[in-house]
């Protein structure tokens, strides 16, 4: 790969979003460590999403900055987005393309070192199930299959960063859902940094750190034992219970 | 909906406000999401960017184009030819969109999951299908109102003109629900396209023997009866063609019994989801339209429709297995020798990444390289036509016809050609995002690749250019000078014109700056440089222009409106370079998302003019590796 091969630091500073008079991301700042897990979850409408869009530079923030190892970001700074990816829950594919095709030009577009990538590609296809529809089209396979392909594209990629909007609802069947994890967990050793949105509460706890973002805001952002500790006593349902705070409580 | 229906709904939604207004907490919520979705002069705002200036436009030029038009040259049955056609298209354009609700729609894809009576779908697809169809009147208010007031008539010419006008719209819904039902298989695409383009043809070339096409067109055609009935019964004054109102009728009437009949035998086999696209209906009305003449002339269109090919997940496993022995992974790109000999070419001029960027871009798409050869051969085939018809008859002045076909293939060419999929922006979980956003693919290299290939596509161009300069400077009496003077000319515009196409491209993917005073200047950019912007732009542009001259001419400021002449060509011919930077601009500065929350008007026309041509490579399926 292009790219330099180093864990990636994020630091967000008062990031702020609005579309029209709803704010989807309220003063947002965070710091991301290098080689972490970060699930973000919320309610519906909290910002998960543009959280990680303006990650990717797909939203551009009101006010705020970005900054990945300390350098600023912009979506023109092609160096960084190649140390990164981003996956929505619907992948976004050409529906006429093969898998293997929609792999090869991603890898090509990421400048990605072949000879390394095509045996993950081939070892990634082979756990996902995806083997047998290498050749077929995109806009043939079930959503799970299609997220699995574009799965295995970026996965093969590996860059630093690795973003994802939901996986665990994107339609994946349980066997796919376990490779992901697995290869998630290999990714962190590699020094990997991970960040997931999720509304199943108890899969954030896959995660080192956890962020839970409530109407744009950051209402709390740490390691799970301590959020439980916090929050419930350090019962198991304490998400659960920290959720039904927010639910209830005043804006 | 029946009045009970309407009475539970109105109960819900009172419940439902009560609901709301007994927590303060929960009112406050509800304001804030009302106020969001609130903004009335949000929609009517761009709809008054475009709706204004093409409306001073038409005011303005609406007695040029119709009075020393169609009517004063060949009366009011050549206007009434015309609409005869238009209500032709009508009608059938009503059949095939009614095929096309039956089979898939929005609607289907919500109510597939709902337990809804197929005779309820079918109800719902029609109603909808009619109230769309009430844009049909507007032609034939247009035409008809125009014959009224050129002939004079008194109040009840005007009424009788009125009531013929709304009863063409019920005939063409009529007749589009007879060919549904009655004859599923009927060719409305090809035979609304072949009397559009039969009428085109034959004002082109003069109209000879008008009486004569007008009574066949009044006999034949169902929309003509009730022309007929106008022309030659109240205009001309024979009473006994008032009698072709009885079919007319009829014809309305069987289409209202059709209507019931849908409702009675429509019914859905099954569904079928196809990712990313849409529900597909199954039933027997889709399996008669599959086999109609349509299909063999716009194979492009139905392939939107039809199932995904029924390869099991065994027959794919059991080719696969031998492939994946045979061969690696790495050699998944399509193989070089697959490729046209015009793309192989114009590689060598792109650096590896730019040529994967070429790639992803256009999906492997090769339409250009296919649609290339047929432009320049209909290009040398037009040639001719100036030797056969030196002038039209009828007419002063050079035959432009042959200029025309040259100029709209060469058009056609430079849409269907500019096959940019990368820029596509589907809808999905509530968001359109265009597809190079995802990817580390920047504004900049796109915008060098569009340019590299723009001046590599114009050397080939070379001989059209030179063809267009011929049908004008030809007919004149110019020489060869004169033809490669102005041949550059148009080589010049067709480059130039490049920093429009990328700037439109990108400007349909993002979405509308924020509504502050202080990005009021990006919003109007932003607005100008989409698709739809562009058209009044290029409208003010040229009242300026003209109305500017008109003037300065008037004042005998001769010197004066030579220098505003000037003036305005510079601006106009720096135009593209300036839209490009703006949106660049924009794009860098982050004062625009790449994601929209819905598609805009010029994102779904481009995208589907894209759609509408497949490579023969990709139509004989999914692509291949490499052997």
């Amino acid at each position: 790969m292009a790219s330099r091969s180093t864990p990636v630091r994020i630091s967000l500073r008062s990031v702020t979003k609005s579309f029209g008079p709803t704010p989807a991301l309220d003063a947002v700042s965070l710091d991301v460590e290098a080689g972490e897990i970060i699930a973000v979850v919320g309610m519906n409408g909290a910002g998960k999403t543009t959280l990680l869009r303006c990650l990717l530079g797909l939203v551009a923030p009101d006010s705020g900055e970005i900054h990945y190892d300390g350098e600023q970001f912009h979506r023109e700074r092609l160096d960084l987005r190649r140390r990164m990816f981003l996956l929505p829950d619907f992948p976004l594919v050409y529906p006429n393309m093969s898998v293997l095709r929609h792999i090869d030009l991603v890898l090509c577009l990421y400048e990605a070192d072949r000879s390394a990538a095509d045996e993950r590609v081939i070892g990634l296809l082979r756990e996902f199930d995806m083997l047998p529809y290498i050749d077929a089209a995109l806009g043939t396979l079930s959503r799970g299959q299609a997220y699995k392909a574009a799965l295995a594209a970026l996965m093969a990629v590996d860059p630093e960063l690795w973003m994802f909007d939901e996986p665990f609802a994107s339609g994946m069947d349980p066997a796919g859902l376990l490779a992901f994890r697995t290869h998630v967990r290999d990714a962190l050793r590699r020094g990997r940094t991970v960040l997931y949105t999720t509304q199943l509460l108890g899969l954030a706890e896959f995660a080192d750190r956890v962020c839970v973002l409530h109407r744009g805001r950051v209402h709390a952002f740490d390691r799970i034992e301590r959020l439980k500790a916090q929050h419930a006593g350090g019962a198991t349902d304490a998400l659960e219970q920290l959720f039904a705070q927010l639910h209830e409580g005043p804006s | 909906m029946s009045p009970t229906d309407r009475e539970s709904r109105r109960s819900l939604v009172h419940q439902a406000h009560q609901a709301v207004r007994a927590s303060p907490d929960l009112r406050a919520e509800y304001d804030r999401v009302q106020r969001a979705r609130r903004r009335p002069w949000r929609t009517p705002l761009p709809i008054a960017i475009v709706a204004i200036p093409v409306l001073a436009v038409t005011l303005l030029f609406f007695r040029m184009l119709l009075v020393s038009g169609i009517y004063t040259r060949l009366g009011a049955d050549g206007v009434l030819i015309v609409l005869s056609a238009v209500e032709t298209l009508a009608a059938c354009g009503f059949a095939v969109n009614l095929h096309r609700l039956l089979r898939t729609s929005m609607w289907l894809t919500v109510t597939s999951h709902l337990p809804v009576s197929d005779r309820s779908i079918a109800w719902h697809a029609w109603l909808l299908i009619a109230a769309w169809s009430a844009l049909g009147l507007y032609p034939a208010l247009w035409a008809l109102g125009f014959v009224a007031y050129a002939e004079k008539l008194g109040p009840t010419g005007w009424c009788i003109a009125l009531a013929i006008a709304v009863a063409q719209w019920l005939v063409a819904i009529g007749m589009g629900t007879l060919l549904v039902v009655r004859w599923p298989s009927f060719p409305a695409s090809s035979v609304a396209m072949s009397s559009i383009l039969a009428v085109a043809l034959y004002y082109t070339v003069g109209a000879p023997g008008l009486p004569t096409v007008a009574h066949v067109v009044y006999t034949a055609v169902p929309a003509g009866w009730l022309n007929a009935a106008f022309a030659l019964g109240y205009l001309k004054g024979a009473t006994w063609v008032w009698s072709a109102l009885v079919p007319a009728v009829v014809v309305v009437a069987a289409g209202f019994a059709a209507l019931r009949k849908l409702q009675d035998i429509y019914s859905i086999h099954g569904f079928t989801f196809r990712f990313g696209n849409m529900v597909l209906a199954a039933s027997d009305f889709w399996t008669a339209r599959s086999s109609s003449l349509d299909r063999r002339l716009f194979p492009n269109v139905f392939r939107f429709f039809a199932d995904p090919r029924p390869e099991g997940p065994a027959a794919i496993r059991d080719q696969v297995a031998a492939e994946i022995i045979r061969r690696t992974f790495s050699t998944a790109a399509p193989a070089k020798s697959g490729r046209r000999i015009l793309d192989r070419l114009q590689r060598r001029f792109l650096t590896r990444r730019q040529s994967d960027l070429l790639d992803y871009m256009t999906a492997d798409s090769l339409a250009w390289n296919y649609i290339y050869p047929y432009i320049v051969l209909v290009n040398i085939a037009v040639i001719p036509l100036h030797l056969v018809f030196p002038s039209v008859p009828g007419q002063r002045g050079p035959n432009m016809a042959p200029f025309m076909i040259s100029m709209l293939s060469f058009v056609y060419l430079f849409m269907r050609g500019g096959k940019w999929f990368g820029f596509g922006a589907p809808f999905f979980g509530g968001a359109c995002m265009p597809r190079f956003a995802l990817l580390p693919i920047g504004f900049d290299e796109i915008s060098r690749l569009m340019v590299k290939l723009a001046c590599f596509r114009a050397v080939l161009l070379a001989p059209m250019f030179l063809v267009l300069a011929f049908h004008c400077v030809a007919p004149v009496g110019g020489s060869w000078f004169g033809i490669a003077i102005v041949g550059t000319i148009f080589a010049f515009l067709y480059l130039a014109g490049q920093g429009w196409v990328i700037a439109i491209r990108f400007a349909e993917t993002m979405n509308t700056p924020k509504p502050r005073l202080a990005q009021l200047h990006w919003r109007i950019a932003r607005a100008a440089t989409g698709v739809v912007g562009v058209i009044p732009l290029i409208l003010i542009a040229d009242l300026v222009l003209l109305s500017g001259m008109i003037l300065l001419e008037e004042a005998g400021l001769q010197s004066v409106a030579s220098l505003f002449l000037v003036g305005m060509g510079l601006l106009i011919a720096a135009s593209p370079l300036i839209a490009w930077l703006i949106v660049r601009a924009m794009y860098r500065r982050g004062v625009v998302d790449l994601v929209r929350a819905r598609p805009s008007i010029g994102q779904q026309t481009l995208q589907s003019y894209e759609q509408l041509w497949r490579d023969p490579r990709q139509r004989r399926g999914t692509p291949k590796a490499a052997e």
